[in-house]
């Protein structure tokens, strides 16, 4: 059977400019489709079951990066990871991370040797046993913050969150967790919560790291209070909070912290 | 002449009356009058002198001090002026008779030489630090230029890359597009050199960038440039528009998954410049790339090295919930 591919890239020159080129480089390859954002491409992989995904880093909805660890999330046990290869114009930092989580990664503007050689690459991998979503987790953790450090910032102790005329008070070690909501993010202490006008990722970097700890994309819980964590059968874990009911789900590729010791 | 009594000046009759007090104490110590009257004298002739340096300064090169030489050379001619002056004023105050009347000629010498040294002690002290002040504001300038003119190697390599597939598919859109980048890279490099631009050049090289940035977003980029003829030969610092457009695309529009609209508009209040660049994006810290806020506080760097407290820069939400910043500064031919 032929292999299937995936194009994931958010210009449009430079996703067709891509498919043209595999088409020279690997003839028998069949591209299902292009994806114009981040959304789209984890909608279609799940859809259609590509073996081969390229994905761009910097894309709008969720960067390639976010793509492969939701999709880590997303895929059952037994079921079959497709091969990711990386696209990238220019990432200083991150390049070297890249190729230790993926099959491959291509800086942009892409020759056609270099796509031979990840051609080549990935026919290798196709004809080599699956790998199974433990060895692509554990690649993504070496990836996953590699490239963005958090610069050590004024560590935040008290959170001020707007409610009609009023700006409440709230120290950190009583927030249970953060949500991630759209452009804001949601704070949730034991009996209430409030909306604040911070992005996640910016909140994350300013609270304390040894109580605070992502534990999703959109989701960063207070360590203190945490009641258990609950491996599933499909060993996904999730969080029993002391002062809330809600269980929160624990990302794969951020799940190592939870193991016991 | 228009002297402003800042802070600084405040600092500077400051040191003058240290420096004249020490004197009036040495006196003291020396001869046999009181410290009250060496010190009405010392300051008498001191506050003279200083002012008699600084209005001379002030008329012969108001931008700020030349080589150390005219200084040297001021200080010296200063001396008389302020110590005749000053013995004069000190001697009506105190109803004393006026000294270097009835003084030798050995003793008159000894006192202007007193004068002109703590003169020139006092002038090469500012001066020296003037010139610090100086090249430190230079140094800061040139940074902040250096900075502006740095181009995003996630943009020049995309662009690249895009160059790279049209040069196949559309030769002539190609041709277009090396254009525009060929725009953006000379107005770039110029920066550095020039210290201002007209509007007309700024918003070519703005149109040369968002020209890239449509190929390369395809539909998800609309872009408007409005600039009122009256304007195109207004003056600003070169690239002072351009991150700010930058940061709209790469935080606002680039990250939105249905892209957005992006408007430079220029008009004129009274005698002041405003600049307004908007768009519909995900506004101000929603998106994953969300800045540092780095881009803007440099801008505001800049307007406040070139103009001081007459320009501003305001960060505010369109309604639609994108960012707007607006930039007012004053109008220059």
């Amino acid at each position: 059977m032929n292999a299937r591919a995936l194009i994931a890239e958010d210009e449009p020159l430079l996703a067709q400019g891509l498919k043209n080129a595999l088409a020279l480089a690997w003839p028998e390859l069949q591209v299902l489709a292009l994806a114009p954002n981040g959304v789209e491409a984890l909608r279609l992989i799940q859809a259609e079951r590509p073996d081969v995904v390229f994905l761009d880093i910097l894309m709008p909805g969720l960067t390639g990066l976010e793509v492969a660890a939701e999709l880590a999330d997303r895929l059952g046990e037994g079921e079959p990871v497709p091969r990711i290869v990386f696209v990238t114009a220019y990432d200083a930092y991150a390049v070297k991370a890249f190729e230790l989580a993926a099959v491959d990664y291509l800086l942009k503007p892409v020759s056609a040797e270099r796509l031979a050689a990840a051609v080549a690459r990935l026919k290798a991998h196709l004809a080599a046993p699956r790998e199974d979503i433990a060895q692509l987790v554990s690649k993504l953790q070496k990836v996953i913050g590699a490239g963005t450090a958090p610069a050590p910032e004024a560590t935040l102790k008290i959170i001020r969150a707007g409610v009609g005329n009023t700006v409440r008070m709230i120290p950190v070690e009583e927030v249970c967790y953060f949500q991630a909501a759209d452009k804001y993010t949601n704070v949730i202490t034991r009996d209430a919560e409030v909306l604040i006008r911070t992005a996640l990722k910016e909140l994350l970097a300013q609270l304390p790291q040894d109580r605070f700890r992502q534990i999703h994309r959109g989701t960063v819980v207070n360590l203190a209070e945490v009641a258990a964590a609950v491996r599933d059968d499909s060993g996904r874990y999730s969080l029993r909070l002391k002062q809330r009911k809600e269980i929160l789900a624990v990302s794969r590729v951020f799940a190592d912290q939870f193991r016991q010791m | 002449m228009r002297i402003s009594f800042d802070s600084y000046a405040m600092r500077r009759v400051l040191g003058t009356v240290v420096l004249c007090t020490l004197i009036a104490a040495a006196l003291t110590g020396l001869g046999n009058m009181s410290f009250r009257i060496n010190m009405v004298y010392s300051l008498c002739i001191g506050l003279l002198t200083h002012a008699t340096i600084d209005i001379s300064r002030h008329r012969l090169w108001p931008q700020g001090a030349p080589a150390l030489l005219p200084v040297i050379i001021v200080a010296l001619a200063a001396a008389p002026v302020g110590w005749f002056g000053g013995t004069l004023i000190a001697g009506l105050l105190l109803g004393f008779p006026w000294y270097p009347a009835s003084m030798s000629p050995n003793a008159i010498l000894g006192f202007l030489t007193l004068t002109a040294g703590a003169g020139l002690i006092g002038s090469f002290i500012f001066w020296s630090r003037e010139r610090l002040a100086q090249s430190e504001r230079g140094a800061a300038e040139a940074r902040l230029k250096l900075l502006q003119a740095q181009i995003e190697p996630h943009f020049l390599f995309n662009t690249l890359a895009n160059l790279n597939e049209l040069i196949a598919l559309d030769p002539k859109r190609a041709q277009a597009m090396l254009g525009n980048l060929d725009t953006y890279l000379r107005a770039t490099l110029a920066s550095t050199r020039n210290d201002s631009c007209t509007l007309a050049e700024e918003f070519k090289l703005l149109r040369g960038y968002l020209e890239i940035l449509a190929i390369r977003m395809g539909p998800r980029l609309a872009y408007a440039l409005d600039l009122p003829d009256a304007l195109e030969r207004a003056r600003l610092p070169p690239m002072l528009l351009q991150p700010l457009v930058e940061n709209a695309i790469k935080h606002g529009l680039e990250p939105n998954m249905d892209g957005g609209t992006l408007r430079v508009a220029a008009s004129a209040e009274g005698k002041q410049l405003v600049l307004v660049v908007e768009d519909s994006g995900l506004g101000f810290g929603a998106a994953s790339t969300s800045g540092t806020g780095v881009g803007l506080f440099h801008v505001k760097e800049r307007l406040a090295a070139v103009y001081g407290s007459a320009a501003a820069a305001e960060i505010g939400e369109t309604p639609g919930g994108g960012v707007r910043i607006t930039l007012r500064l004053p109008r220059q031919e």
